[in-house]
């Protein structure tokens, strides 16, 4: 279980100790085993939110409690997707995968078998070898969902990773990080400002207020899997999001 | 394309033979591409001064460049790299490389040659001063133009400050750090052979070679061996470009 209690950031603003919301004392928990989205407003602070999630960032208030642990600072319990990939150009496939494996000092032959059965399971093979500017955004973001799952988090975060591929790759990648989640994965914390996505993948929805974000609503989605995007109910949902949304401007 | 390449310089060449031949260049000023051709061969097989050939000056002038290139990418690589990644230590340390980076590397000759005497020692300080700057300077621009989200996908890789640097900044500063090799290396061979000029009174360096034959009025072999700095100026370059293909294939 991951719960956030009273999070909240400041950033220094241009004045003397003046200051700039970004959290405002944010609190929630999350079940383990569930798929949560965050949509809100492009800058309302869930970047940050994940960053902070990830250890990138500290919080000025409140903790992170995982597990019944506080953690602070980057730690192998999360693994962040980046937005753009954040694939080493200078590393193959492969390499890219075994990046989190060096870093841990696992040995060359077990970490390059790890990374194999990540290509395979990932449907890579044929590109071990290539670079990353040489594999398209969809094959890109799945070595970066690769790279991330090989180091076994507890939680995977992801910020709008499918945000700058076409809609088919989108939908595509959609499905297989479902599968992904269920196999592999705990918990998965998907910032995203499409809410079609959200509804789509998520058992939980988090909505933000704009800047300074707080919890506008959280909506529950009981849909059966596979959903149908043209569904009913599916659609209300989606409506009732994009209200919450429209009426915040 | 090759007939561009080739046929306009064979045309010069002509022109240029033809207005030696009619005496309209004076030859102790200009020699003719043939007499140069001479030179080079005299220098080549007889040596100037006698007995001191060609091969020998240039392995003499390539050895002082070499460790004075070397000594230099040895210290401002891993200095670049850390100027790049700790902001702190670039501002304290910052001040003192702008004063002394304007200083023309042949200024530094006569404290060369109060330090290290003359000779090779003076001579590698000075390739070193010249080829030490650019590949500084590249190598700090090179870890500053690394996507930091890059360096933030390592951390959350687990990886120590030592792995950011082996694994995240030297690699990502691989392809500004061959631009300043290459200049530093050019920078470097320019001034080997002023060094030469001055800092070195006997033995072998193309730079003694050409003032040699100064010393002795002979057009043909002065030119001859500013041909041979040039040619060789750019075969280094080709050689440091082969490398970089070679090294940075992911581009």
């Amino acid at each position: 279980m991951l719960e956030l209690v009273g999070l909240t950031k400041k950033y220094p603003g241009k004045g003397p100790g003046e200051e700039i919301p970004v959290l405002d004392n944010l609190s929630c928990r999350f079940e383990t085993g569930r798929f949560i989205s965050i949509v809100g407003s492009s800058g309302c602070g869930k970047t940050t939110l994940l960053r902070i999630l990830a250890g990138l960032e500290s919080s000025s208030q409140g903790q992170v409690i995982l597990n019944g642990r506080p953690i602070s600072g980057v730690t192998d319990q999360m693994g962040l997707v980046f937005q753009e990939y954040a694939l080493f150009p200078w590393r193959t496939t492969l390499a890219n995968i075994q990046m989190g494996l060096e870093c841990v000092g696992l040995e060359r032959v077990q970490r390059e078998r790890l990374a194999r059965e990540y290509i395979q399971a990932f449907g890579l093979q044929g590109f071990e070898d290539h670079y990353p500017r040489e594999l398209s955004g969809g094959m890109q973001q799945r070595v970066a969902i690769a790279r991330t799952l090989v180091m076994n988090p507890r939680v995977i975060l992801m910020d709008e990773p499918f945000a700058s591929l076409d809609n088919q790759t989108r939908n595509d990648l959609q499905e297989f990080l479902l599968t992904v989640w269920r196999t592999r994965v705990d918990m998965v914390i998907f910032v995203t400002h499409n809410v079609d996505e959200a509804v789509f993948l998520s058992d939980q929805i988090l909505v933000l207020t704009p800047r300074p974000a707080r919890i506008a609503s959280v909506f529950p989605v009981d849909l059966p899997r596979p959903r149908d995007r043209t569904d009913q109910e599916f659609n209300t949902l989606r409506r009732n999001i994009l209200k919450i949304l429209k009426d915040q401007r | 394309m090759t007939r561009d390449r080739i046929l306009p310089p064979l045309f010069f060449l002509l022109i240029w033979q033809a207005l030696s031949a009619l005496e309209w260049i004076p030859s102790y000023k200009l020699p003719s591409p043939l007499q140069i051709v001479g030179g080079l061969k005299e220098l080549i097989v007889v040596g100037l001064p006698p007995g001191h050939p060609l091969h020998l000056h240039l392995l003499f002038s390539l050895y002082r460049v070499g460790m004075g290139f070397a000594l230099a990418a040895l210290v401002a690589v891993p200095l670049g790299l850390s100027l790049g990644w700790w902001r702190r230590w670039r501002r304290i340390v910052s001040p003192l490389l702008e004063v002394i980076r304007p200083i023309p590397p042949l200024a530094w000759i006569p404290i060369a040659i109060l330090w290290f005497g003359i000779g090779i020692q003076s001579a590698a300080f000075i390739i070193f001063l010249g080829a030490f700057f650019p590949i500084l300077l590249n190598t700090v621009s090179g870890v500053l133009s690394i996507n930091p989200t890059l360096i933030e996908a390592a951390r959350t890789l687990q990886a120590k400050e030592r792995d950011i640097f082996l694994k995240v900044l030297w690699p990502g500063a691989i392809p500004s750090i061959f631009v300043g090799l290459r200049i530093g290396m050019g920078i470097g061979w320019m001034t080997l052979v002023a060094a030469e000029f001055t800092g070195v009174r006997e033995g072998y360096g193309l730079g003694y070679m050409i003032m040699t034959a100064r010393d002795i009025q002979r057009a043909d072999e002065i030119v001859a061996g500013m041909l041979i700095i040039g040619l060789i100026g750019m075969l280094i370059d080709w050689v440091i470009r082969i490398i970089e293909r070679r090294i940075v294939r992911w581009r």
